[in-house]
């Protein structure tokens, strides 16, 4: 095997391992489910507000397009976003108060089950559990029966004196978006044949966990890229750019790579041009082009650049993990400013596993003074004449 | 049983060359030089090794060639995994340059009839890799195992 692929195939192990640490568990995923059938449900109870009222609940966000990532901020957590589809008498409705009746069918009154767990934003409730979980429930209404599921949201803020109404359509775009993303059964196969296994898969309402095994490199691209957006927005008291702008621009990219990294690289190329381009930055559902997606972000050019560069920071770490011989502290140190210490830790003990195997069955090779072989040239290798186990402990006579 | 001019030999005509002989005498050789298992990483060693008297009874624990890190001085760490550190034997005269406890004795996987340029050198470099990624991580990734009060003999 050529050294550029060995240590190409190195780097991809890397960003699968950690893609797959930043997948949510089976745990997470359940308890998400159950919050957000909970809530649909108490919603539309005999006592709410809105009884009779709710045409249907469904998930929006990243857990539609199977893009979902724990949260790098809340004890790695997660936010799930669910529709709340009202009735059509509610087009008509001032924002401000939908979106408080929605509160108050959430909240309820003191002692029910989500007192004081609730939240009104300025488009959405958000409930808030212990351990970390976030629900946030958007309601729209269907105003447009051309297009299936096609309305409006409700954005209310009072400090700003903001009150309108939003074109929005989450399940086209989820459809769209799923319908571009199809499993690659290639991509699987390659990753699969790294023992790379990630547990569990639920059936539930909600879409199912897909492990990234079945994905597509662009979904697990995506949720990379995402995650870097989130350690990089760690420290930065800005608005960051939303995960459907990044989903959207994805799509864009052209042909899927069958590499991770070079699949990273390719939306990493478009979005930088992307956000180079004159102006600021209009991302629309090419599902539904009324719906804007980047009607809050970017506000500025200076928001947009700053992405850009975090961008072009990202593509050259990636090239620079492809080119250039590190060893593994520095590897460790490349990874975790761009996806965070856990999952950099994570993909080092991969590692090191691998190669522990390898050297184990001696088909790791040395170079001069010991050189662990990688990316060094493999003009003049060698090999032990056989493998050893470290022991120890005692004192030498 | 090899005796010391061809392990001096081997060494000097194998990928370990650059290990510069120090020391000798009649039977045994000292040897110094650097081993680098990752790029940016060095590490200078010093390796010890006398031939054993084939009248004399010995053992593979006794007569194994000495392996030392002189530079930088092997960090400890009591919390890690394996710590202080991993697999090594205490010296009792030079506690900060303990012995890298390079293979099992109790299986037969090193004897005198060894060459130190295929064996030695190598897991030399092995633990050295692992030892970086130990300090790393603070977990032990190279295997191994421990032994209680095991007989000594071969």
């Amino acid at each position: 095997m050529a050294t550029t692929d060995y240590h190409h195939r190195e780097v991809e192990s890397l960003l699968f391992d950690i893609a797959r640490k930043i997948q949510l568990s089976p745990t997470r995923y359940d308890e998400a489910s159950r919050a957000y059938t909970a809530l649909c449900q108490y919603i539309d109870r005999p006592e709410s507000p809105l009884a009779g009222l709710v045409v249907r609940c469904y998930p929006s966000g990243s857990f539609s397009t199977g893009t979902v990532i724990s949260s790098i901020q809340r004890n790695e957590s997660h936010d799930v976003d669910a529709v709340i589809e009202l009735h059509n008498s509610f087009a008509t409705v001032d924002p401000a108060t939908v979106l408080a009746k929605l509160f108050l069918a959430i909240n309820g009154s003191e002692g029910s089950r989500y007192y004081g767990k609730a939240r009104k934003n300025s488009r959405c409730v958000t409930v808030e559990y212990e351990s970390g979980l976030t629900v946030d429930l958007m309601p729209i209404v269907v105003t447009d029966h051309a297009v299936q599921r096609a309305g409006v949201l409700f954005h209310h803020k009072e400090k700003e004196g903001e009150k309108y109404t939003k074109p929005v359509n989450p399940w086209g775009f989820k459809e769209y978006f799923n319908a571009h993303t199809a499993t690659d059964a290639n991509f699987a196969r390659s990753f699969w044949d790294r023992e790379y296994l990630v547990d569990g898969a639920q059936t539930t309402p909600m879409p199912e966990v897909v492990p990234p095994s079945l994905k597509s490199s662009r979904v697990v691209a995506l949720q990379l890229i995402k995650r870097f957006r989130d350690v990089q927005y760690t420290t930065r008291t800005v608005r960051q750019p939303p995960a459907v702008v990044l989903a959207a621009l994805s799509l864009e990219s052209g042909a899927a790579e069958r590499s991770l990294a070079l699949e990273v690289l390719k939306i990493g190329d478009h979005l930088r041009n992307t956000l180079l381009q004159p102006g600021i930055l209009r991302v629309t559902n090419p599902s539904y082009p009324a719906d804007e997606f980047t009607d809050r972000w970017p506000r500025t050019r200076e928001a947009q650049m700053e992405f850009a560069r975090d961008i072009v920071f990202l593509q050259k770490s990636i090239r620079s993990l492809l080119n250039e011989e590190m060893n593994t502290e520095e590897i460790k140190q490349k990874l975790s400013l761009l996806f965070g210490e856990k999952p950099a830790a994570e993909a080092i003990i991969r590692l090191n596993e691998a190669r522990s195997r390898d050297m184990s069955s001696r088909t790791l090779k040395y170079g001069a003074a010991g050189r662990v072989v990688t990316a060094a040239g493999l003009a003049s290798v060698s090999s032990p004449a056989r493998s050893s186990t470290f022991t120890g402990g005692d004192k030498l006579d | 049983m090899r005796s010391i001019e061809e392990q001096i030999a081997a060494m000097q005509s194998s990928p370990w060359s650059e290990f510069a002989v120090t020391k000798t005498g009649a039977r045994s050789a000292t040897w110094e030089g650097t081993i680098s298992p990752q790029i940016r990483k060095s590490y200078l060693l010093r390796i010890r090794y006398s031939v054993p008297n084939i009248l004399e009874h010995f053992t593979a624990v006794g007569v194994q060639p000495r392996v030392q890190v002189l530079k930088p001085v092997l960090e400890g760490h009591p919390d890690y995994e394996e710590g202080p550190i991993p697999h090594v034997y205490q010296n009792q005269e030079e506690p900060q340059y303990p012995y890298l406890c390079l293979f099992d004795p109790y299986e037969g996987e090193w004897s005198p009839n060894d060459l130190i340029s295929e064996t030695t050198m190598y897991w030399a470099a092995n633990w050295l890799y692992f030892y970086e990624n130990w300090l790393l991580t603070g977990k032990w990734q190279g295997g191994g195992r421990h032994y209680g009060n095991r007989p000594k003999s071969v």
